[in-house]
């Protein structure tokens, strides 16, 4: 049995999907066709702006806040957020300034403390050492 | 042609029936996607980014990974259900894991500006995470947008960053891609989208990458009807369906700045990229990195994320393609084997003392 249905069917979907695809993609590379897609967004856009301008007189004119004066309230919040940020960096920076420091102090301290060990330890051999020779 | 005996075609006449209970349960909704099963600890909120920490079960044998997903997705594509999560699997090979979650954008958001996103939130989610974990350093894996980001942030501050990976992560904005051709085209006025909208809609997004491939649909409902016999492919279907619908908007001031520095100017390509007051020189990435890339990506087309291991100042480069698409690089039912392991043998390879 020679004849499968089945992937006949797919084969020709396969097929129709790429020409289709192919087609499609070289359309929305013509820069005609983004331009009248631009055009289209602009317009809708301006349209948008114009409901949007006259709701807001209207917000305005009943004392109801509008979109525009949520905004100054946005850019609050938004600079604030960063200012947290930016301290929030700053102090990081500083406290792994702060464990250097520790570190450093630390080392010269068990530096200073061995130091100090040393002469003792050549003054108690010296003291040792003496009363052989006395002997 | 394959020759087809008897026995074949009542296969694919039984196929119907099982088909039709499979549909009968899909609309009952025995396929609801349930993502994001890893348990996962939230570490630090920085307003709506969160930054949450993922733990192997047994012994930590690695260095850790933080995860940058792009910000116009959800971060659970790292983490779509058991057994299809990059995060699981990591986990799973003894690889702690942390995560960027960026939220969805609320009005506010209209003045987050790329800077913000980079440096502010990256940098303090990678720094917290560093703390979380008592290490200097961290390796750092960013996934498209986020890819771009993560390299970026390693070009300007380089001294948490221990390694970059870069997943299909646009550099070279310039490419024969359908969306390069839109976004670089003088006609899409930016300012009046960003002006309009605040922040630019998910659905627009989601409209325009659908675009970008006008017959994927078609082509997704006939691989579902030819596999909706088989409940393990349905699973995986939903819950990766279930990621794709479940896009955030792109905060507009980021949007405009993406779009005019990256497509537009393709600053990154030409050392000209300016990000707040510094200038990124991706020559100072200095760190050991890794370069993934999808052969037949229609989103970050090869030649564009392939570009990096040329333009860094590192030594210690490896760069991997294969055969897959954007998505499928990261979910596909051949990742584990391929991207996913090249992650963790990198990683391996690569332990921060």
């Amino acid at each position: 049995m020679n004849f499968d249905p089945f992937s006949m069917q797919k084969k020709m979907f396969d097929e129709w999907e790429k020409s289709t695809a192919e087609y499609v993609d070289k359309v929305m590379r013509d820069p005609s066709f983004m331009k009248t897609i631009s055009q289209n967004m602009g317009s809708t856009l301006d349209m948008q702006d114009a409901i949007k301008e006259q709701t807001n007189k209207v917000l305005k004119s009943m004392n109801v806040p509008t979109e525009d004066s949520l905004d100054g309230l946005y850019k609050t919040v938004h600079n604030l957020e960063t200012r947290m940020l930016d301290f929030e960096e700053k102090i990081d920076d500083l406290s792994d300034m702060f464990k250097k420091l520790v570190e450093i102090s630390e080392s010269i301290q068990s530096e200073a403390k061995t130091s100090k060990a040393k002469p003792k330890a050549v003054k108690q051999a010296t003291k040792k050492e003496s009363p052989k020779k006395s002997k | 042609m394959k020759e087809m005996n008897f026995e074949d075609y009542m296969d694919e006449i039984w196929k119907t029936p099982q088909r039709l209970n499979n549909i009968h349960k899909i609309m009952k909704g025995d396929f609801e996607p349930t993502p994001a099963q890893t348990p996962s600890r939230v570490v630090k909120e920085f307003g709506r980014v969160k930054l949450l920490a993922y733990y192997p079960k047994g012994e930590v044998t690695q260095s850790p990974v933080l995860m940058v997903p792009s910000i116009i997705n959800k971060y659970y594509v790292f983490d779509l259900a058991p057994n299809q999560s990059m995060v699981e699997y990591l986990c799973d090979q003894g690889i702690p894991v942390y995560m960027i979650d960026w939220g969805i954008p609320g009005p506010q958001d209209k003045y987050t500006t790329f800077e913000d996103h980079i440096i502010r939130w990256q940098g303090a989610c990678l720094r917290a995470a560093c703390k979380d974990f008592g290490v200097e350093k961290m390796h750092l894996l960013g996934y498209c947008v986020g890819g771009t980001m993560a390299t970026i942030y390693a070009a300007l501050k380089p001294k948490r960053v221990a390694g970059l990976i870069a997943l299909t992560a646009p550099i070279n904005f310039h490419d024969d891609g359908l969306l390069s051709s839109w976004a670089s085209s003088d006609q899409l006025d930016v300012r009046k989208l960003s002006e309009a909208w605040g922040n630019i809609p998910a659905d627009f997004l989601e409209e325009s990458f659908a675009l970008l491939m006008p017959t994927a649909k078609m082509k997704k409902y006939m691989n579902l009807y030819e596999n909706a016999h088989k409940d393990s492919f349905l699973k995986k279907h939903y819950a990766l369906d279930g990621w794709l619908n479940d896009n955030v908007g792109f905060p507009g001031a980021t949007y405009e700045e993406y779009v005019k520095k990256c497509y537009v100017n393709n600053d990154l390509m030409n050392n000209e990229f300016i990000l707040g007051d510094m200038r990124v020189d991706l020559k100072n990435i200095k760190c050991p990195l890794l370069v993934l890339t999808a052969k037949h990506d229609h989103i970050v087309p090869d030649q564009s994320a392939t570009v990096l291991a040329e333009m860094v100042g590192s030594e210690d480069i490896t760069s991997e393609q294969f055969r897959a698409g954007h998505i499928g690089i990261t979910v596909g039912s051949k990742a584990k084997d391929t991207m996913w392991k090249t992650v963790q043998a990198w990683l391996k390879d690569r332990v921060v003392e």
